[in-house]
C-alpha cells in the first residue's frame, strides 16, 4: 500500500532543499591552460603563480578586470561577462554565457559542452588565431572581421549568425572575445615562462606586464591602429557582366588552379572535391594532438581535452563556404589564407612576394564560384 | 439515490456525482500544455533569467505588472507570461482539487488531484528558486518535472470522463493486459527521453564534452529502441484488439506523435548545429547558417519540448485505457 501523502510532503521538501542547496555551487574560474602538458611537469607553486598573475590581470569569468595595456573597454565586458540576466528594459547581462559558453567554453578554449559532437570544433580563443579576418599574415583581425563573423555567422558550420541581438550586445561580446583571447595568450606566455622557462617565482607584475601583456595587447591593437598596413581591401573585380567575360574569367581561373604555384590541388584535388593528395591536414590547436606514431598520438590524446580532428579542405562543387560564398569573401581566403590552419594565402606579405597577382585572384574566384555552380574542374573536350 | 460508497482505487469506475471535475481537468489541461510550451520557449530564448526576481516581477506583484512594460521586451514577455500562465494553472488546480473533493467520491482520484495540485505548486517554487538561485541545475529539474505534472492532469481528465465511469463488464483480455505493460514501457522510455533531452538542453557551465556526446548517443539510441516499441504497440493493437476503437486510436495518435517527435528533434538539432558532417558526406552539403533567436530555431527546439509531453501524455493514456478496457466487453459502447 503507497505511504499517505501526508508522509511524503516532508521527504519532498527535504529533497528539494537537498537540491537547491547543492545546485549552487561555487562560480565557475577559468581552467588552467596545461594542455598537451603533462599534469606533473606544473608544480603547484608554479601553478599557483600564473593563475595568481592571470586573476591580477584579468579578474574571474564573473567580474573581468582589465589592465589599462590592454585598451579592453570594461563597460561592454561587463556587459558580456558574469551570469545571465536582464533588466525591465531588456538590457543584458551575462551574454557570453547566454550565447557561446556551450560551444567556446568558459575560458573560451572551444571545449564547452557541445564542441565534440562538433565538426570542425568550436574556435580556441587562448591561441588569438581566427580563421575569417580581413588582416595579413600573422595579424590579428580588426574589430570588423569579428563583427561580420557574429552578424552573418558561417554556414555549413554549428556557429550561428547573431543577427537577432542589438549592436551593443554584439559589441559587447567582440570585446569578450578580445578579452578571452588576449588572457588566454598572456597564459600561454606565463606558463611558458614560468615552467619552461624556469622563471624565478614570485612573478614580478611589472615584468609579466611589460614583457608579456603589452606587447600581446599591442598585436591586437596595430591593425586598427595602421590599416593601410595590415588590412587588405579586395581591388574591384574586373569586369564578368557578359557571359563571354565571365567564360574567360573562369577558363583563366580554371589554368591557375591547375598550376603548380598556386598549390590549390595538393589539398583540392583536380576536381575541387576536397580530395587532393595532402589528406593528413590538422588546424594549429589539433597539431599538437598529432604524435610521429598513431601509438603517440594515442598516449597524448588524454592531455587534451578533445580528441584530434582532422581539417576537410573544402568541396568546391557544394558552394559552401565557411568564410562566405561573396566574391569578396573568397577574394580574401585566397589572398590572405585561412589563419591558424594549413591553407596559405596567395596574396604579398610583408618580406613575401605574392603567388597571385590581384587579377589572378579574381579569375581564381571566378572558377571557383562557377565550380559550386556544377563547372567541371577541367575542360570539357 | 443511493450514495456511492468511497474507494481508494483510482481506476474504479464508480460514477462520480458531477461532471464539473472533468471539465476542469480539460481546461487545466489546456491551460497546462501552453504553459509547457511558454516554458520550452524560455529556455529556447534563454530567457530564464529575464526576470531577476521572484515571485514579484521587477518588485510588482505578478499580477500588477504594467502591460506595456510586458509586451515591451520579447525575454520578459516570455518568461513573465510562463509565470501568469502558471498562477493561472495553480487556480484551476485548486478549482479542480475543490471540485473532486465534492463531486468524486473516489478518494483515489481526490488525492490523485491533491497530487497534482503539490505538482502544480511544486513546479512553481522550482521555477522561482531556479530564478533566485540563478541555477540551471534547477532549470533542467523544472523542465523534467513539468511533463509529469502534465501528465497527472492528462490522467484526471481520463479518470473524470464519462467513458471511464460507463459500469464495465469483466470480460479477461490478455492482449489488453500485454499492451498495457508495453504502453508502460514506451512511457519510461518517453520519459527517460524527456530528461535526457532536458541534459541537452541544459548543459552545465562545468560538463565535459564527452558526457554532451554521450548524452547525444543514447538519445539517438533510445529513440530507435522506441521506435520499434511505439510500432510493435499499434501492430499489436491492430492485430489483438481490433475490436477496441479506443486502444486502436491511441495507439495510432501515439506511432504519428512519435513520428513528430522524430522529425522535430532532427530539425531542430539542424537549427542549433548545421547538417552534421556524415549527411553532407552521404546527399551533398546544404548551405544553411544557423540563427540563434531565429523564428525556425525557435518554433522547431519548443515543439520539439512540447510534443515530447504528448508523448508522453499519449503513452501515459494508453497504459491506463488498456487497463480499464482489459475488463470491458467488446461490445461496450466506448466512443
Amino acid at each position: 500500500m503507497p505511504p499517505p501523502a501526508s508522509r511524503l510532503w516532508p521527504v519532498a521538501m527535504m529533497a528539494l532543499a537537498l537540491a537547491v542547496a547543492g545546485c549552487g555551487g561555487p562560480p565557475p574560474q577559468f581552467a588552467l591552460n596545461i594542455e598537451g602538458r603533462r599534469p606533473q611537469s606544473v608544480s603547484p607553486k608554479q601553478r599557483e603563480a600564473v593563475e595568481k598573475a592571470l586573476r591580477k590581470l584579468f579578474g574571474t569569468p564573473d567580474e573581468p578586470e582589465v589592465a589599462e595595456e590592454t585598451h579592453l573597454r570594461a563597460e561592454l565586458l561587463a556587459m558580456a561577462a558574469g551570469p545571465v540576466g536582464g533588466d525591465a528594459e531588456g538590457n543584458q547581462r551575462g551574454l557570453f554565457r547566454r550565447h557561446c559558453v556551450t560551444c567556446h567554453g568558459i575560458s573560451g578554449d572551444g571545449a564547452g559542452p557541445t564542441a565534440a559532437v562538433l565538426d570542425p570544433y568550436p574556435r580556441d580563443f587562448r591561441l588569438g588565431l581566427f580563421k575569417y579576418t580581413s588582416t595579413r599574415g600573422g595579424a590579428k583581425p580588426v574589430r570588423r572581421d569579428l563583427r561580420r563573423t557574429l552578424l552573418r555567422g558561417l554556414p555549413g558550420t554549428a556557429m550561428p549568425s547573431f543577427a537577432q541581438l542589438r549592436s551593443g550586445e554584439i559589441e559587447a561580446l567582440i570585446e569578450y572575445v578580445k578579452y578571452l583571447s588576449l588572457r588566454g595568450q598572456t597564459e600561454f606566455y606565463l606558463v611558458e615562462l614560468v615552467v619552461d622557462g624556469d622563471e624565478p617565482l614570485p612573478l614580478t607584475m611589472e615584468f609579466v606586464v611589460r614583457d608579456g601583456l603589452t606587447p600581446l595587447a599591442r598585436s591586437w591593437a596595430a591593425p586598427e591602429e595602421n590599416a593601410a598596413e595590415w588590412v587588405v581591401v579586395p581591388p574591384p573585380r574586373p569586369s564578368v557582366a557578359t557571359p563571354e567575360s565571365l567564360a574567360e574569367s573562369v577558363a583563366l581561373g580554371r589554368a591557375l588552379y591547375a598550376a603548380k604555384p598556386s598549390q590549390c590541388v595538393k589539398c583540392h584535388g583536380p576536381d575541387g572535391s576536397g580530395q587532393g593528395e595532402e589528406t593528413e591536414l590538422y588546424d594549429d590547436a589539433n597539431k599538437r594532438k598529432k604524435g610521429v606514431t598513431p601509438e603517440q598520438t594515442a598516449e597524448i590524446a588524454p592531455r587534451f581535452r578533445l580528441p584530434i580532428q582532422r581539417l576537410r579542405p573544402r568541396d568546391f562543387r557544394q558552394g559552401v563556404f565557411h568564410g562566405g560564398a561573396a566574391p569578396e569573401d573568397l577574394y580574401l581566403r585566397i589572398t590572405l589564407g585561412i589563419k591558424g590552419t594549413p591553407m596559405p594565402g596567395a596574396g604579398a606579405a610583408p618580406g613575401v612576394r605574392a603567388v597571385l597577382s590581384p587579377e589572378e585572384t579574381w579569375h581564381l574566384v571566378s572558377f571557383i564560384r562557377a565550380l559550386g555552380a556544377g563547372a567541371e574542374a577541367s575542360p570539357s573536350p | 439515490m443511493k450514495p456511492l460508497a468511497v474507494s481508494n482505487d483510482p481506476t474504479s469506475t464508480e460514477v462520480p456525482r458531477s461532471r464539473l471535475p472533468h471539465r476542469l481537468a480539460w481546461v487545466l489541461a489546456c491551460v497546462t500544455f501552453p504553459l509547457i510550451c511558454v516554458g520550452g520557449s524560455v529556455t529556447t530564448y534563454r530567457a530564464g533569467m529575464a526576470v531577476p526576481d521572484w515571485p514579484n516581477t521587477f518588485g510588482y506583484n505578478l499580477f500588477l505588472y504594467p502591460l506595456s512594460s510586458w509586451l515591451a521586451v520579447w525575454d520578459v514577455f516570455l518568461e513573465h507570461g510562463h509565470r501568469l500562465i502558471g498562477a493561472t494553472a495553480g487556480l484551476v488546480t485548486i478549482a479542480l482539487v475543490l471540485a473532486l473533493w465534492r463531486g468524486d467520491r473516489r478518494r483515489g482520484v481526490c488525492w490523485l488531484g491533491a497530487l497534482a495540485l503539490a505538482g502544480v505548486c511544486s513546479q512553481g517554487l522550482l521555477g522561482g528558486l531556479r530564478v533566485t538561485g540563478n541555477a540551471l541545475f534547477l532549470a533542467m529539474v523544472h523542465g523534467c518535472t513539468a511533463p509529469l505534472v502534465f501528465v497527472l492532469i492528462t490522467t484526471l481528465v481520463a479518470l473524470t470522463s464519462p467513458a471511464w465511469r460507463r459500469p464495465a463488464r469483466p470480460a479477461v483480455r490478455p492482449g489488453a493486459q500485454a499492451l498495457g505493460t508495453i504502453a508502460l514501457v514506451a512511457a519510461s522510455g518517453i520519459y527517460l527521453q524527456i530528461v535526457l533531452g532536458a541534459q541537452l538542453r541544459h548543459p552545465g557551465l562545468g560538463t565535459a564534452p564527452g558526457w554532451f556526446t554521450l548524452w547525444v548517443w543514447l538519445h539517438v539510441i533510445l529513440a530507435g529502441i522506441l521506435a520499434v516499441v511505439v510500432f510493435g504497440l499499434l501492430r499489436l493493437t491492430a492485430r489483438r484488439l481490433r475490436d477496441r476503437p479506443m486502444l486502436l486510436r491511441r495507439s495510432r495518435w501515439l506511432l504519428g506523435l512519435f513520428v513528430l517527435q522524430v522529425v522535430l528533434g532532427a530539425a531542430a538539432w539542424i537549427t542549433h548545429y548545421n547538417w552534421p558532417v556524415w549527411f553532407s558526406d552521404l546527399f551533398g552539403k546544404i548551405e544553411y547558417t544557423v540563427v540563434t533567436g531565429g523564428r525556425l530555431q525557435a518554433v522547431l527546439t519548443t515543439a520539439h519540448v512540447a510534443v515530447g509531453s504528448l508523448n508522453l501524455a499519449a503513452a501515459v493514456s494508453l497504459v491506463l485505457w488498456s487497463k480499464r478496457l482489459a475488463r470491458a466487453s467488446p461490445e461496450s459502447s466506448f466512443p
